[in-house]
C-alpha cells in the first residue's frame, strides 16, 4: 500500500472494516435460490436458508465473487483454467462454525477436510473449466479445486484426494 | 575392567549404533517405497467407486423398468432424469476422471506389474465400450425400452464382475501391503530400539572409560605429589646430611689445628733440647720422648691426608717412573722397624716402568707396609713388583694374622682396626687402609687384597705399564747427601711471623741453632716496620697462616713481597687442614708446611728452597713421615 495512514487512521479503518465484516458475517440474510441448487452446506452453520442447511444455486454462488485457478491437474490435458467461488467465501456465507468440514460428491465419495489446512490456499469451488460450464459428464456440476500449480507443496496424492468432482454438499462439523 | 576392554567394548557399542542406524536408514527407504505402492490402494478405491456408480444406474434403471411396466407409480419424464444423470457419473468417471488417472498413475509407476496394468487397462476398455453403446439410449427426449435396460442391467453385471474380480487381487495386494507396513513398523521400532539401546550403552562405556581415565589422573597426580613431598625430604635429609659431614670436615679441620700448635712447638723444643743434654739416660728419654712425638705428628698426618682428600685439593700430577726406585726407598725407610720387630723385609722388584703420581703411590705403599710390619709378629713381609706386557702389579705381602673374610670389606672404612681392642695408638688411628683407598680412587689405579685369617694378607696394585723406552724421569728423592749439605743454612736471613710466643720462640731458637739470622715480629705491622725501619733484608719468609685480627701468613707474605719489591722465597705453616684454606693455599702457589713441622722437614725445606731460590713450588704432597 502507498498511502501512508497515521497509525490512528489504520486502527481506527482497521476496527471499522473489522466490525464491517463482523456484521456482514453474523447478520447477512441467505437469500433463498431461485434456480437449480447445486450445493448444500449442512452441519455447523450459522447461515441457513433451508431447514438449517445453506443452499446454493449458481446465481448465488455467482454472487459470492468469481475467482479463476490456473493449474495442471491429473485429470485434464494442459493448464486448465477453473472459475468459481473461494471456499473460504462460501463457508463464510454459509456461516460455518468450524473449519473442520467433510465435501460429499454425486457418487458418494467422501473427503473429510479436517487434515487439510485449506484456509491457507485460494480453494475454488469452480462450476466453470477452460470458460464453459461443468456438467456431470466433465465431472462437474461443481468441482473443489486446487491451485498446485502456484503451490508445489499441495500437488500431491493427499491434495488430490481432496479434489472433490461432482461436488455436492459440504457438512460442516 | 581395564582401559583396553573399556575402549573394545565402547566401539563394539559404536559399531552397533553403526549398523543399526544403517538398518534403520535402509528400512525407511523401503518404507517409503511401500508407502508409494500404496498408490495402488487408490486405485483399488476408485474402481469400487465406479462399482457403486454401476450400482447406482442399475437401480436407476430397475426403478424405470419398474415403472414402466406397472405405470402410474411415477410420471415417466422425472424417473428416466435419474438414470440419465448415473449414467452421466459412469460415463465422467470412464471419459473424463479414468482416462487421465490411468494416464497419470501409469506415468507415475503406480501398476505394481505389467498383468495388473493390462487387466486395468481392459477394465478400462470394456468401461469405455459400455458408455459408448448406450449412450444413444441416454437422450432425455427419448425413452428405453424394457428388453433394452435388460440387456444393459446385464451388461452392468458384467462390468461389476470383473471390476470386483481386479479389485479382488488388489485388495490382496493392499492387505499384503498393510501386512508388510506392520512389519516395516515393527523393524523399525525394533532398529530404533536397538539403536538407542547400542548408543546408551556407548554412551554409559564412553562416560565410564572417562570417569576411570580421570580417577587415574586424579591417582596418579596424587602419587606424583606425594612423591615430590619424599623427594623434598629426601632432600632436606641429604642437605642435612651433607651440612653434617662438612661440619665434620671442619671440626676435623680445627681438632688438627689445634693439636699442632703444641706438637709443632713440642718438636721444636726437642729438636734444640738435644744440644743441651749429655747423660745417655737423659738421651735415651729424649729419644722416647722424639718417638711419641713422631707417633703423635703420624697419627695427625693421617687425620690430615684424609681431610686433604676429602677436600679434593690433592690432584695428582703423574709421570714417568722405574718402579725399583720407589720400592727400595720404601725398603730402605721400613727396614729398621722391621729389624726391631725383627721380622724380614724383603723387596724385589723389576725393571719396569709406570705412569702416575710417585709421591702418592710412595704414600698408598708406605701406609700398606707399615699396617703389613704393624699385623705382623713373626716372618716376613714381601714388597715386589711384577710386570707383563700389559701391566705393573705391585704387591705387599705379609706372613701376619690375615682378615677374616666377614671383615675384609670393613678394614677400609675409617678409624676400622684388627685386633686393636686397647685401642693403642701407637698403631696408629685405623685410617691407613681408607687413605689408600682413597688414593687408589683418585690415581685410578686397581687395588685388590687377598687375605687368609692366620696365614697373610696380600695387596695387589695394578698399573699399565710404560712400554717406551724414553728413560724415566730424575729420581725426586733427596739423597741424603744432598740434605746434609745443605744443612749448612749459616747466614741465610729468615723472617718469621707468627702470633703466638711459644712458638715464634720455638722457631727463632731452632733456626739460630742451624746458625741463620732469624728475626721475628707478630704481626704483618711488626714485619714491615723490622724491614722497612731496621733494614732487615730476609732471604726466606716463614709465616704462621693464622694471624691476629683476621689477618693471614698468604696477606703478610704479600705485604712483605711488595715491601722488598722482590718475591723472595715463602713458606706458610699452619695447622689449619680446613678445606678453604686448603683450597686457597694451592691457589696463591705457596709453599705450605703443616704443623707439627719436624725440624728435620723443616731444614730440608728451608735448603731446598733457598738453594734453588724458587719461590713457587706447589703443594700437593701429603706430609711425609
Amino acid at each position: 500500500m502507498r498511502v501512508h495512514f497515521s497509525a490512528v487512521a489504520r486502527i481506527t479503518t482497521t476496527i471499522v472494516v473489522l466490525l464491517y465484516s463482523l456484521s456482514v458475517a453474523s447478520a447477512a440474510e441467505l437469500q433463498k435460490p431461485s434456480g437449480e441448487v447445486l450445493l448444500k452446506i449442512t452441519g455447523n452453520i450459522n447461515n441457513a436458508n433451508n431447514e438449517g442447511e445453506a443452499w446454493f444455486d449458481i446465481d448465488m454462488l455467482k454472487s459470492l465473487g468469481v475467482t479463476d485457478i490456473e493449474t495442471k491437474t491429473p485429470w485434464t490435458d494442459g493448464v486448465a483454467k477453473f472459475s468459481g467461488v473461494l471456499l473460504s467465501d462460501l463457508l463464510k456465507a454459509a456461516g460455518a462454525g468450524s473449519a473442520d468440514f467433510e465435501a460429499i460428491a454425486l457418487n458418494k465419495y467422501k473427503y473429510d477436510f479436517g487434515d487439510i489446512e485449506h484456509e491457507k490456499y485460494p480453494i475454488v469451488v469452480a462450476w466453470q473449466l477452460n470458460d464453459e460450464l461443468l456438467t456431470i459428464r466433465s465431472l462437474g456440476p461443481l468441482w473443489m479445486m486446487f491451485p498446485f500449480s502456484d503451490y508445489p507443496e499441495i500437488d500431491n496424492e493427499t491434495h488430490k484426494n481432496a479434489a472433490v468432482w461432482q461436488l455436492i454438499e459440504l457438512i460442516v462439523y | 575392567m581395564k582401559y583396553k576392554s573399556y575402549i573394545i567394548c565402547s566401539l563394539i557399542a559404536a559399531l552397533l549404533c553403526v549398523v543399526s542406524i544403517a538398518f534403520l536408514a535402509k528400512e525407511i527407504t523401503s518404507a517409503g517405497e511401500r508407502i508409494h505402492s500404496v498408490g495402488s490402494i487408490r486405485l483399488v478405491n476408485f474402481s469400487f467407486m465406479i462399482g457403486r456408480n454401476f450400482d447406482e444406474l442399475a437401480r436407476a434403471l430397475s426403478g424405470y423398468r419398474d415403472c414402466r411396466l406397472s405405470p402410474g407409480k411415477l410420471p415417466p419424464d422425472t424417473s428416466n432424469v435419474e438414470y440419465i444423470e448415473k449414467f452421466d457419473i459412469v460415463w465422467s468417471a470412464y471419459k473424463s476422471a479414468y482416462r487421465n488417472i490411468y494416464k497419470h498413475w501409469s506415468s507415475t509407476g503406480y501398476w505394481l506389474d505389467e498383468g495388473r496394468a493390462t487387466s486395468a487397462a481392459r477394465l478400462r476398455d470394456s468401461g469405455l465400450a459400455f458408455v459408448d453403446e448406450y449412450q444413444a439410449d441416454m437422450s432425455p427426449n427419448g425413452s428405453i425400452s424394457c428388453d433394452r435396460i435388460n440387456k444393459m442391467l446385464n451388461d452392468i453385471f458384467l462390468q461389476k464382475e470383473s471390476i470386483s474380480e481386479f479389485a479382488q487381487s488388489y485388495f490382496d495386494l493392499d492387505n499384503r501391503a498393510a501386512a508388510e507396513q506392520q512389519e516395516g513398523i515393527k523393524k523399525l521400532y525394533h532398529s530404533i530400539l536397538f539403536l538407542a539401546l547400542s548408543f546408551l550403552a556407548t554412551l554409559f562405556l564412553t562416560a565410564a572409560l572417562v570417569y576411570k581415565a580421570l580417577r587415574e589422573a586424579g591417582e596418579s597426580y596424587h602419587h606424583s605429589q606425594v612423591a615430590g613431598q619424599k623427594a623434598m625430604v629426601a632432600l632436606s635429609e641429604l642437605r642435612e646430611s651433607v651440612n653434617t659431614s662438612v661440619a665434620q670436615q671442619n671440626f676435623f679441620a680445627a681438632a688438627s689445628h689445634d693439636l699442632r700448635q703444641p706438637l709443632h712447638a713440642l718438636g721444636l723444643y726437642l729438636g734444640s733440647l738435644r744440644r743441651h743434654i749429655s747423660t745417655d739416660e737423659a738421651h735415651h728419654i729424649l729419644n722416647c720422648a722424639t718417638l711419641s712425638t713422631e707417633s703423635l705428628s703420624g697419627l695427625l698426618d693421617s687425620l690430615l691426608d684424609i681431610s686433604k682428600l676429602d677436600a679434593g685439593v690433592i690432584k695428582s700430577s703423574n709421570e714417568e717412573f722405574y718402579v725399583h726406585t720407589l720400592l727400595s726407598r720404601i725398603h730402605r725407610r721400613f727396614l729398621p722397624e722391621a729389624n726391631e720387630k725383627s721380622i724380614e723385609l724383603v723387596c724385589e722388584s723389576d725393571d719396569s716402568r709406570v705412569f702416575t703420581d710417585e709421591q702418592l703411590l710412595d704414600r698408598i705403599l708406605q701406609n700398606l707396609v707399615s699396617n703389613a710390619l704393624n699385623y705382623t709378629e713373626k716372618g716376613r713381609v714381601t714388597i715386589a713388583s711384577t710386570s707383563n706386557k700389559d701391566q705393573v702389579v705391585i704387591t705387599v705381602t705379609d706372613s701376619g694374622s690375615g682378615i677374616p673374610e666377614l671383615k675384609q670389606e670393613a678394614v677400609f672404612t675409617e678409624f676400622y682396626q684388627l685386633q686393636n681392642k686397647e685401642r693403642d695408638r701407637g698403631k696408629g688411628l685405623g685410617l691407613g687402609l681408607s687413605i689408600v683407598r682413597r688414593l687408589s680412587d683418585l690415581l685410578e689405579i686397581e687395588l685388590e687384597m687377598e687375605s687368609e685369617e692366620g696365614k697373610g694378607t696380600k695387596f695387589s696394585i695394578k698399573l699399565p705399564v710404560v712400554k717406551s723406552t724414553r728413560a724415566a724421569s730424575r729420581d725426586r728423592s733427596v739423597p741424603e747427601t744432598k740434605i746434609a749439605l745443605a744443612s749448612n743454612l749459616a747466614n741465610v736471613k729468615i723472617l718469621v711471623v707468627d702470633d703466638e710466643e711459644d712458638i715464634r720462640d720455638s722457631t727463632v731458637i731452632v733456626l739460630q741453632s742451624w746458625n741463620c739470622i732469624v728475626c721475628a715480629a707478630e704481626d704483618i705491622d711488626g714485619a714491615v716496620k723490622i724491614i722497612s725501619e731496621d733494614g732487615f733484608s730476609p732471604d726466606l719468609i716463614l709465616a704462621d697462616y693464622r694471624l691476629r685480627e683476621k689477618e693471614t701468613g698468604v696477606q703478610a707474605i704479600e705485604a712483605l713481597r711488595q715491601v722488598l719489591s722482590e718475591k723472595i722465597p715463602a713458606i706458610i705453616v699452619t695447622g689449619d687442614t680446613s678445606v678453604d684454606f686448603l683450597t686457597r693455599a694451592s691457589l696463591t702457589n705457596l709453599d705450605v708446611l703443616y704443623k707439627p713441622v719436624e725440624t728435620k722437614e723443616l731444614l730440608v725445606r728451608i735448603a731446598r728452597m733457598v738453594s734453588s731460590n724458587n719461590s713457587s713450588p706447589v703443594n700437593r704432597s701429603p706430609t711425609n713421615t
